[in-house]
């Protein structure tokens, strides 16, 4: 088997979309990584991606160092609902710009858990701009079989697209 | 179609151990190195990689890390290996953390080697949970080896995994 292969994809359509989810991921693999672009149609300059593991709504934290071009800071994920914190642009930042996100998943089969490394970059082309570094953790041991890529305001607008890739190292 | 992103190498521990040595690796561009690490001692830890088995005078990076609350950035010339930040002891949860590693164009015999970090671990009390780092590791050899063990001294505890692969630019 490959090392690095294409599980799934989605592609927004006209209409937008709720949430990406990905679902019966196979356990065959080692690790996951995901990658999304993404824009929203929240009337603001930014919205917020919320992560979530099988459906799961609690056991969630997660941490950063960020930037945003004039100064470095740190924050923890708001609440235990997801691992959250990654922005996207909204309707009123330029236009024809999406942010770019990368998860990346180890032992998404294991018992111990799970733990999410995250580089998620947003950027306006204008004076705003940020750059968060997350480390996630979902406090639970079961397998990773479905993931949820939600927004904390509106809707995935169309052309946002996340691909999921298997890694392994059987 | 050859493959492009190879498994190497790959190791869980079953039992405690002092350190995990890849080598024979050539034939690629560059190398990705995935851990999951706790240690064996109740405190926390670092991971430290010696490439070619050469444990100080070569390595320096700068660093930009977040525990949360504060964000921090600084230079560190000649450190002991290729110090990764904190990783559990035993004292900790079921929480292995995720450490990557980047290794550029590792075998040219012309430049010295850049090394791209980045750290994720949310339960690590008092220490940096969210890293990203740059070494410059200051030879002009080829790498052919990378050996981890902790900086403190203790054993990997059981569970702990390092996974190595390679990409082809050709």
């Amino acid at each position: 088997m490959a090392t690095y292969r294409l599980i799934s994809s989605v592609t927004v359509g006209s209409g937008g979309q709720a949430n990406i989810e990905f679902t019966s991921i196979p356990a065959t693999y080692t690790d996951l990584v995901l990658k999304l672009s993404a824009r929203s149609a929240r009337a603001a300059e930014r919205d917020s991606v919320e992560l979530q593991f099988n459906n799961n709504t609690s056991g969630y934290s997660g941490r950063t160092v960020n930037g945003n071009g004039a100064s470095a800071g740190s924050n923890t994920c708001y609440g235990t609902s997801s691992i959250n914190r990654m922005d996207v642009n909204g309707t009123t930042s330029t236009s024809n710009t999406f942010s770019n996100i990368e998860f990346y998943i180890p032992n998404y089969t294991g018992s111990n858990y799970k733990s999410v490394s995250i580089d998620s970059v947003y950027e306006d082309n204008t004076t705003n701009a940020f750059q968060y570094c997350i480390a996630g953790l979902w406090s639970n041991t079961a397998a990773i079989t479905s993931i949820k890529l939600g927004l904390e305001i509106s809707t995935y607008t169309q052309y946002s697209t996340a691909y999921l890739y298997g890694i392994s190292n059987a | 179609m050859a493959l492009t992103y190879d498994k190497l190498a790959t190791l869980t521990l079953s039992a405690p151990q002092a350190s995990i040595t890849f080598n024979s690796f050539s034939g690629y561009t560059d190398l990705v190195l995935v851990g999951q690490a706790k240690s064996a001692g109740s405190g926390r830890d670092s991971i430290g990689i010696a490439v070619n088995g050469i444990g100080s005078g070569i390595y320096y990076r700068t660093y930009l890390e977040g525990n949360g609350s504060t964000a921090t950035s600084g230079v560190q010339t000649q450190s002991i290996r290729i110090v990764s930040d904190y990783i559990m002891g035993t004292s900790g949860t079921a929480d292995f953390g995720t450490y990557i590693w980047n290794f550029m164009d590792y075998s040219n015999t012309t430049t010295k080697k850049t090394v791209l970090f980045r750290g994720s671990n949310t339960q690590v009390s008092g220490g940096w949970n969210a890293s990203a780092m740059v070494y410059l590791v200051d030879t002009t050899s080829a790498i052919t080896s990378l050996t981890m063990a902790t900086m403190n001294g203790p054993n990997f505890d059981t569970g702990t995994s390092f996974s190595l692969y390679g990409i082809k630019g050709v």
